[in-house]
């Protein structure tokens, strides 16, 4: 069973401080510059269990984002300077979508720490 | 929402992770073979292939099988029909495709546990899907390509290509590291054929089925080969009664469905008959050579070749 995600419709609650990948989790980033004919896609699974999902478009880069920065407001970053007629409400589509993939078990979010 | 198709590479790789996750949870011990997991400098393709090959340590292997079954794999083969080597049991899963799990290697069967043993100990890692993955060392894959490619019909009489690679591009150093690998474990018979040094391969025994492998034959030669390459009578006895055992998961692939028990006892007979036809021919190719043996004029060596 495969699922194709692009960043969703959700609204955030309070942002979240760091983003990492879970353990226990593969992917495999498929570059059609190695893989002619193939789609520029992230698949990722949990593993054993699976199963595997299927990223592309805007949700790829948000994974690759996450990839390379700890910090969530360093993701948005990357992802507001990757896309191209972004929508106003780019954070929250992208946060939204790092709650469903921690919902699935993909990453791990670290809340805001709480002000003394 | 259509559910996109997974790249073969990608789900070949994430199901070497998926293996391997299982094996960590068991704490059994599981090298990666072939595909992926082998050093591409080794392999004269960029094939990724298209299944995933493990060698279990022997002690783990029911453990592992138990648990891929519960983790949704299915059994294709078991290891008494697999191949002529009872080496590997074949299972899918939905989601990861196949796998040929090893409980040993063909020409590396003398002594499974310490064959796994003596790979173990010079281990690498290699991360497949992010996920770090066991493999044999350089020599170690080395040694398991060139036996994979002695399991491959000549094609024009010309040695796999791997070889090339895994074999006559390689150093002089290396080349000696291999030849005492195979010492080692008792392969030196299957390396001899995998790089053309049939002169170094007994007719007899074992030779006979790495000889088979290179130069083909008939299926009855290849029972042939695997009676004369089994080392007891009990093993010679379970050969003959596999013979003809139908193999249900390649015959259901065959007629698109589940096979009836009538439709398995149909292919039992079919399979009686191939074999007896086969021995039919080659009685008869054998009668008629000897005839003319018989008639023609006597030559000497010098004189040999056709009219």
């Amino acid at each position: 069973m495969t699922a194709e995600h692009q960043a969703g419709p959700l609204a955030p609650d309070s942002p979240p401080a760091t983003v990492r990948i879970a353990p226990a989790v593969a992917w495999v980033d498929i570059d059609p510059a190695r893989d002619p004919g193939a789609p520029d896609t992230v698949v990722l699974a949990r593993v054993p269990q699976g199963p595997p999902m299927v990223l592309s478009g805007s949700a790829a880069q948000i994974w690759r984002a996450v990839l390379t920065h700890e910090l969530v407001r360093d993701v948005l970053a990357e992802v507001r300077d990757a896309v191209t007629d972004s929508p106003d409400d780019l954070d929250g589509l992208v946060l939204a979508f790092l709650g469903e993939l921690q919902t699935a078990g993909l990453v791990v979010l670290t809340p805001c720490p709480s002000p003394a | 929402m259509s559910a996109p198709q997974v790249p073969l590479r990608a789900r070949v790789e994430l199901a070497h992770a998926a293996v391997q996750a299982l094996a960590d949870s068991l704490g059994i011990r599981v090298l990666h073979i072939k595909g992926p997991a082998a050093d591409p400098t080794l392999r004269a393709g960029t094939s990724s292939g298209s299944d995933v090959d493990v060698i279990v340590d022997p002690q783990g292997v029911p453990g592992l099988l138990t648990a891929l079954r519960d983790a949704g794999w299915t059994a294709i083969t078991d290891f008494t029909t697999g191949s002529a080597f009872d080496h590997a049991a074949n299972l899918y899963h939905r989601d990861w495709g196949l796998l040929d799990v090893h409980q040993t290697y063909p020409g590396l069967d003398r002594d499974p546990a310490r064959t796994f043993s003596r790979l173990w100990e010079q281990h690498q890692s290699r991360e497949l899907a992010h996920y770090p993955c066991p493999v044999p060392d350089r020599i170690g894959q080395a040694l398991i390509v060139l036996l994979h490619a002695a399991r491959s019909p000549h094609v024009q009489g010309q040695l796999h290509p791997d070889t090339g690679p895994a074999w006559f591009d390689l150093s002089a150093a290396d080349r000696g590291a291999i030849s005492r690998l195979a010492d080692e474990l008792g392969a030196q018979v299957a390396l001899a054929a995998a790089i053309g040094r049939f002169d170094e391969v007994p007719v007899t025994g074992e030779g006979a089925l790495w000889a088979w492998f290179a130069h083909g034959g008939s299926r009855l030669e290849e029972w042939q080969a695997r009676l004369r390459a089994a080392p007891t009578w009990r093993a010679r006895a379970s050969i003959l009664r596999r013979a003809f055992r139908v193999n249900e998961y390649y015959l259901a692939q065959r007629l698109g469905h589940d096979p009836s028990r009538a439709e398995v006892r149909r292919e039992a007979v079919r399979r009686l008959g191939h074999a007896a036809k086969d021995a039919w021919h080659s009685l008869a190719g054998g009668a008629r050579g000897a005839w003319a043996r018989r008639r023609a004029p006597r030559r000497g060596p010098a004189q040999g070749g056709p009219p």
